[in-house]
């Protein structure tokens, strides 16, 4: 008994001291996930950076002006450990619709949802989903 | 060591939430899991030329690529799953036609409970809170520390980029030991320090500096090696609620190899601010016998703090 809860302890420490360096993010203090915008433009430019990977994407309106959106995902690391990376699935110059989460201060700011890709393949990279296969927010 | 008799139901209560993470952490999964070929402690602990155990090794799971993150899923119109560790299966599947292009790419960080991102997120932030072993500040300082976690998103520099700092790095990945030096290897920002074993005093210089690591020496103590830390900074935080620290703190480090399993613990002396010395939370790290590449951290770069309008953080 003794040594089950040891261990137990032992697991809470290091999910504990896990958790710490993993949970630096504050994606709700910035984006609001039930504002959403659909964007399509052309992606200029992939950064594979900490704390957050950052899609550049230029968005022209019906007026023809050119907006440069900051688009905000998941860390690198977590991409990297399935394998997507940037050169593969994101092409500077190709066209993509991104689905966000829009900045609470109205910004060309967003945290993606959801990647329509060149070819029109759905990429979903944001949770809250009652059920798998059924698309909640921002995925259909 | 008397904790009190609250102490049994705090621990079923973290073992129980423990348990609840085991399941949605892969970085816990990552440490917990036995490393191929590393059974446990029944192993004899390997010591070098000197008759010292042998630190060496690499620790953990981290530092490694793919794997156990759960993976790429591709989801047909008529919910049928196909389920890919790594991308680029998924792609070599829609290639033969095994997938369809219509099937939806799912990429999700796993490790998100509750299947909604800001659900995760204030849970992490409660988690934290909850059970996360704080250290014993002195009353004066108690509100101090509560303004520190409700303004974390801008009081809590690893938020801005900087480096989380001794102890709150954790234990490293990989270890290299020789006769004089121990040089400890972390994935976080692709860092490393050099810990000098050869009787050194600390540096005169060195240790008046006020860095992010501070200035180590070592010794052994029996087969524990112990590190001691001077010349912090009073930028970094020993913990995400708010726990900060003096530039008198000094870290005691311990390092012990028992088999094949690193025990890795920490105390905060910080007299200034904290009622008794901190213990940090013992970690346990199994040998990783993989020969997976080590990746580089990226830089971390801060375009959020600005957009922030709220103080919430997980």
């Amino acid at each position: 008994m003794r040594h089950g809860l040891a261990g137990a302890l032992i697991v809470c420490a290091l999910l504990w001291a896990a958790a710490d360096l993993r949970a630096h993010h504050a994606v709700q203090a910035a984006f609001d996930q039930d504002d959403h915008a659909t964007l399509t433009g052309v992606l200029t430019k992939v950064l594979w950076i900490n704390p957050h990977v950052r899609w550049f994407l230029d968005v022209k309106d019906e007026s023809g002006k050119i907006t440069t959106w900051t688009i905000s995902g998941a860390g690198p690391g977590g991409f990297r450990d399935i394998g997507i990376s940037g050169r593969d699935v994101f092409k500077a110059g190709e066209t993509y619709t991104a689905i966000v989460a829009r900045a609470r201060d109205k910004s060309p700011n967003g945290y993606v949802l959801t990647f329509i890709l060149p070819d029109g393949r759905k990429l979903d990279l944001w949770h809250q989903y009652k059920s798998e296969g059924t698309a909640g927010a921002g995925a259909q | 060591m008397t904790c009190g008799p609250s102490r049994p139901i705090m621990a079923a209560v973290a073992a129980a939430v423990g348990m609840s993470l085991i399941l949605a952490s892969k970085d816990a999964v990552a440490q917990a899991r036995p490393a191929s070929n590393s059974p446990s402690t029944s192993v004899p602990t390997p010591r070098t030329p000197d008759g010292k155990p042998d630190l060496s090794g690499r620790w953990g799971g981290g530092g490694g690529g793919a794997g156990g993150a759960g993976g790429v899923r591709a989801i047909e119109p008529n919910g049928q799953v196909h389920q890919f560790e790594h991308y680029s299966e998924y792609s070599a599947a829609l290639a033969a036609g095994r997938v369809s292009a219509n099937a939806k790419i799912v990429g999700r960080q796993p490790n998100y409970r509750h299947g909604n991102n800001l659900y995760s997120e204030r849970d992490a932030g409660f988690t934290q809170r909850a059970f996360g072993n704080p250290p014993l500040y002195k009353p004066e300082f108690w509100e101090r520390v509560q303004h520190l976690d409700e303004n974390g998103n801008k009081e809590d520099t690893t938020f801005s980029c900087f480096p989380p700092g001794v102890p709150r790095l954790g234990p490293p990945i990989r270890i290299l030991q020789t006769p004089k030096d121990v040089v400890l290897m972390y994935q976080n920002r692709n860092t490393w320090r050099v810990i000098p074993t050869d009787g050194r005093p600390h540096d005169p210089v060195n240790s008046q500096d006020q860095t992010f690591m501070g200035d180590a020496v070592g010794r052994w103590e029996g087969d524990t090696l112990v590190i001691e830390v001077v010349g912090f900074n009073d930028v970094s935080w020993l913990g995400w609620p708010g726990w900060f620290h003096t530039n008198n703190m000094r870290v005691l480090e311990r390092l012990r190899r028992e088999g094949n399993t690193l025990h890795y613990q920490a105390t905060v002396h910080d007299p200034d601010v904290l009622s008794e010395p901190w213990e940090m939370d013992p970690r346990a790290l199994p040998l990783n016998t993989g020969d997976a590449p080590y990746l580089e951290d990226p830089p971390c770069l801060d375009f959020d703090l600005s957009h922030m309008l709220t103080r919430e953080r997980g």
